[in-house]
């Protein structure tokens, strides 16, 4: 999926990489005929419908009539303006005509993906919120009667009209949640009388259901069904990445006072959890948004209080188990580490992971926290960051920010230099090259910024009621409701651009060996016969995510050189620009063209921090290392040390994987994941070694690259790899 | 100065904790069945990988000309296993160019530089319990004291891996430094020692002997070649020599033919012996076990 069907996918304007120049004429007149024919919303509801009914059918194997099928299973509802009175009419008339089905078991979750919103002309500039924990804690805490009761105040209290129209539309959502409510109520009864369902479960779920939202008196169970109905409206509205936010904090009381009353046990609390995560991940490919997988749907554990004391409880512990067990690859978990946080923490961190689905992502409040409060945001609130989709540090609740509405291409700006060359140009050092590349990135990250802060929001007064502060304010999230509305950019490239930078370095003006404008052609041509320079490229030199003093000072300079770009620029509402240097890797790389970090047309770009493909092996230790020295606090939009490891070398070595983590938090790394390495990627490491770099497997009493072993070994491994899967490791 | 083949950071099996293991160039021993042949030569080699040069792949490659040039040789392969100081004039190696396939194992470090750059990696080795291993090749033919000590005086944990078949100077500087010897267990009888992989039986059980005395840990490492050291009278003398020394911790490993791979590298001969079936290891790690009161541990690949 291209960079702007990934922006029509999730309503984000994501930059647009370079195409040929007759389709974007193409796709920009069709863009306009679909707008002004109000067309918009359908066509981008329909298209996502079928790029995720796709990736359904082809998961089972079924045929492309399955397509249709699905698209006939839509149904459609018609909103009345695009202002917060018109989205709240059309969150109420989602509210009734979702489509809700109870499928026995212990909870109901049922958000319908086949309903599309026709609203009037909605502009494709405007941002929908998306991406970004969801925080259920004012309908569980405060609950429906008490927020009525502010709306109340403030309609008696204010004359300003824009108040008043969004109190309105606060009111219109409360009305639209307790319909929502009583059709699901409906839902279960009629189960009931159509299913011969002995289970103790549907009584339990209307119980549930029983004054759900109004007043927070809940048990656990409720409290878990009242999330999942949330998250299933969002879904239904037509939210994309649906956060989760920092669920063992927020369900702890509920859980402590279960347990406290004998009406709860931790196994029946981990089994509620387990069924709650088995719900979540039920509609995979409907909530994946650029690829499978995508669906955004994290969960945030544990971390330090302002106080810098631990805040993992058993709910945590729970999460990481059920999470484990299941070993599924959604919702995905990330775990907030620190100075304090326990052993035993550690460990069931490690043991998550050793069931190979990647989580949980970790991530270093020491490095995190600070980043937040220099960026602004005060004390109190940053240790109480989740992440959004990915990585993405996040205040839910208290946030509305965007955190990845753009990429900055870390080679574009370096791609545009040297297409600027010509004969007449006269760069005389690496210096003066570099200065030039750092000037045309501070240029292409201000020219991005200045854009997307002029971009304007979609009302969304549903995610405005669970937002701290928009409804004492009576403003909706999209004018700046929320206490803090920042926006994101993530960063691709990274490595490749230092990489390229060293070798123009090496090659042009250390060696003298390749005058720049013979580079330039070369990259013109793909590298075409140039198979010993391409080796050249990537294997030789100092680069990315090594020891090498010279790649991390290129690297803190890029990262000061966007970070001065972006300091000074203000949205409409007051927020500030964020970024990172993480960003999925394929996004911008199908249309790019060749580089010279070696990279051919098309090729991936580097997967967040890590050696860049195809380079020499270079260990764990010195990769993170690096990592540890990255400037974090003006990068903090996500900085992932991206690790493949083999899953058995962790699983026999976890208490030195768990003190390696421990070291790199230690010394700075922001935030690390792991691939486990299965059968799969073993095959693929023996056909493309180059693509593994850093993939290690234990021989008998020493560890070594995968790349480095003889062909007869790599091939014991991976039948060892087969067997092992076979007996159901 | 120091010969170094290769520094591998993050090594999980040579020791505690995470460890750098750093390979010293050069063994005076001739075991057949050695896994880092490119350790028995004491001068920097050239290996050729055939499969990786590009020239071969049908690529205009002339990067190693000047090489093969100033070497007086026709082909890149000429030079495999070929030591640079004999062959080429100083100060070429510095220019070899090659992307992929041509390369030296063995650079010479000062004692103090291999030093800084094994101790860019002690935090991880602090958190963990690990610290430095010093393998090769033969550390004891080696002057690796000095680093040991240097290692051991910065709070290091430093352990060798050592066949102890080799008389050496060194050992008693050693053992005042090491905190772990990780010994392999060959070949017990002195004749059979001598003949086919140059030690000395004598010099084994004189320096185990002291490295004991001194209470430093000993792990003993045991390679199963079939018909060579898996014998039952040879792992019988094994087990006495576990008994009169106490060791705690035995190793056994299957032979395995990881090492041939780089022979083919330096134009040598592939060994091509056996290892005993895994029943067989079982068995042997069983009644070791029964013969001598240690843990004994299998290491499969």
């Amino acid at each position: 999926m291209t960079g702007l069907a990934a922006g029509m996918a999730s309503g984000f304007p994501v930059y647009e990489a370079a195409e040929a120049p007759d389709m974007s004429v193409l796709r920009n007149f069709a863009k306009k005929v679909v707008v002004a024919t109000g067309l918009f919303p359908v066509v981008r509801a329909l298209r996502r419908q079928l790029v995720w009914m796709n990736w359904e059918r082809r998961s089972r194997g079924a045929g492309l009539s399955s397509l249709l099928l699905g698209v006939l299973r839509s149904h459609f509802i018609t909103g009345s303006g695009d202002d917060v009175l018109g989205r709240a009419d059309l969150f109420l008339k989602t509210c009734c005509a979702a489509k809700i089905q109870y499928q026995g078991g212990g909870f109901l979750y049922s958000p319908d993906f086949h309903l599309i919103a026709l609203s009037n002309r909605t502009d494709p500039g405007t941002i929908s919120f998306g991406n970004l924990p969801i925080d259920c804690s004012a309908l569980l805490f405060t609950g429906l009667a008490e927020i009525r009761g502010e709306i109340d105040s403030l309609k008696r209290s204010g004359n300003d009209l824009d108040v008043q129209k969004t109190v309105r539309a606060f009111e219109t959502v409360c009305d639209a949640l307790e319909i929502y409510r009583d059709r699901c109520r409906s839902a279960i009864l009629k189960y009931v009388r159509t299913h011969s369902d002995t289970s103790d479960n549907p009584a339990e779920v209307l119980s549930y259901l029983e004054g759900a939202f109004e007043a927070p008196r809940h048990r656990f169970g409720a409290a878990l069904q009242m999330i999942l109905l949330v998250n299933s409206l969002f879904w239904t509205s037509g939210m994309m990445l649906v956060g989760l936010g920092r669920l063992d904090q927020v369900l702890t009381p509920f859980y402590e006072e279960d347990l406290s009353r004998g009406i709860l046990t931790v196994e029946r609390a981990l089994e509620m959890i387990r069924e709650f995560l088995r719900l979540l991940h039920r509609d995979f490919y409907a909530k994946s948004n650029v690829m499978p997988g995508d669906t955004g749907q994290v969960i945030t554990l544990a971390g330090q209080d302002s106080h810098g004391r631990d805040t993992s409880n058993s709910l945590t512990f729970l999460f990481l188990q059920a999470v484990a067990a299941l070993n599924l690859p959604d919702p995905k978990l990330v775990l907030r580490v620190h100075d304090n946080t326990p052993e035993t923490l550690w460990k069931a961190a490690i043991t998550c992971m050793c069931s190979g689905n990647g989580s949980p992502l970790l991530s270093n409040d020491r490095q995190v926290v600070p980043a937040l409060e220099a960026f602004g945001y005060t004390r109190e609130d940053a240790v109480l960051y989740a992440t959004s989709a990915c990585w993405e540090p996040c205040l839910p609740g208290l946030s509305s920010d965007q955190n990845n509405v753009a990429t900055i291409n870390f080679m574009k700006p370096l791609q545009e230099l040297i297409d600027r060359l010509d004969p007449s140009s006269s760069i005389q050092n690496f210096p003066e090259f570099e200065k030039l590349y750092l000037d045309g990135l501070r240029s292409h990250a201000a020219s991005l910024g200045r854009k997307l802060v002029q971009c304007d929001f979609q009302p969304n007064p549903f995610l405005s009621l669970l937002t701290y502060d928009c409804v004492s304010r009576g403003q909706d999230v999209s004018v700046g409701g929320a206490r803090y509305f920042n926006l994101g950019l993530t960063g691709v490239a990274f490595g490749n651009a230092i990489n390229a930078l060293l070798n123009i370095k090496r090659l042009v003006y250390d060696e003298s060996s390749i005058p720049l404008l013979r580079l330039r052609d070369l990259l013109h041509s793909d590298f075409t016969g140039e198979d010993v320079l391409v080796a050249d490229l990537i294997a030789r030199g100092e680069k990315f995510c090594t020891d090498s003093p010279a790649a991390l000072t290129l690297a803190n300079e890029i990262i000061q050189a966007v970070a001065d770009a972006l300091k000074g620029l203000r949205t409409k509402h007051g927020g500030k620009l964020r970024f990172g240097i993480s960003s999925p890797s394929h996004i911008m790389s199908r249309d790019f063209p060749a580089s010279l970090d070696g990279r051919r047309a098309g090729t991936p770009f580097g997967v967040n921090i890590s050696p860049v493909l195809g380079g020499p092996p270079v260990s764990y230790v010195e990769s993170a290392s690096f990592a540890s020295q990255l400037d974090y606090r003006e990068a903090f939009n996500g900085g992932v040390f991206d690790m493949v490891i083999d899953a058995e070398q962790v699983r026999t070595n976890q208490p030195q994987f768990k003190s390696f983590f421990q070291t790199c938090f230690a010394m700075g790394v922001f935030q690390s994941q792991v691939n486990m390495v299965d059968v799969d990627i073993l095959k693929d490491a023996k056909i493309h070694p180059e693509r593994y770099p850093c993939l290690i497997v234990r021989v008998w009493g020493f560890s070594a690259y995968f790349r480095d072993l003889p062909g007869e070994y790599q091939d014991l491994i991976i039948q060892r790899a087969e067997e092992a899967r076979a007996s159901g490791f | 100065m120091l010969l170094v083949s290769n520094i591998q950071r993050f090594t999980l099996h040579d020791g505690p904790g995470i460890r750098t293991t750093v390979f010293l160039k050069g063994c005076p021993l001739s075991c057949p069945w050695c896994c880092n042949p490119e350790n028995r030569t004491f001068s920097p080699q050239f290996y050729f990988q055939r499969q990786q040069c590009l020239r071969l792949k049908g690529a205009d490659c002339s990067r190693c000309r000047p090489l093969l040039d100033a070497s007086a040789v026709s082909d890149p392969s000429d030079l495999a296993g070929k030591c640079l100081l004999s062959c080429i004039p100083p100060g070429i190696s510095e220019r070899i160019s090659c992307p992929s396939a041509l390369g030296v194992w063995g650079r010479y470090y000062e004692t103090a530089e291999l030093c800084r750059l094994l101790l860019r990696d002690r935090a991880f080795f602090e958190n963990s319990g690990g610290g430095v291993t010093i393998s090769g090749g033969e550390p004891l033919a080696h002057p690796c004291d000095a680093l040991a000590a240097e290692l051991s005086n910065a709070g290091v944990h430093v352990a060798v891996e050592t066949s102890l078949l080799v008389h050496s100077r060194i050992l008693a500087a050693l053992i005042g430094c090491v905190s772990l010897f990780i010994v392999d267990a060959k070949i017990m009888d002195s004749e059979e020692c001598r003949k086919l992989l140059g030690g000395s039986v004598e010099a084994f059980l004189e320096s185990l002997r002291q490295i004991a005395s001194a209470r430093k840990d000993i792990i003993l490492r045991v390679p199963l070649v079939q018909g060579v050291t898996a014998t039952q009278g040879n792992l019988n003398a094994i087990a006495a020599v576990i008994n009169r020394f106490k060791i705690g911790k035995v190793q056994l490993f299957p032979l395995h033919h990881l090492g041939n791979e780089k022979v083919l590298y330096m134009a040598g001969q592939p060994f091509l012996g056996g290892a005993p079936s895994a029943a067989d290891v079982d068995r042997i790690a069983r009644e070791m076990a029964l013969a001598s009161d240690c843990q004994v541990e299998i290491l499969r690949f």
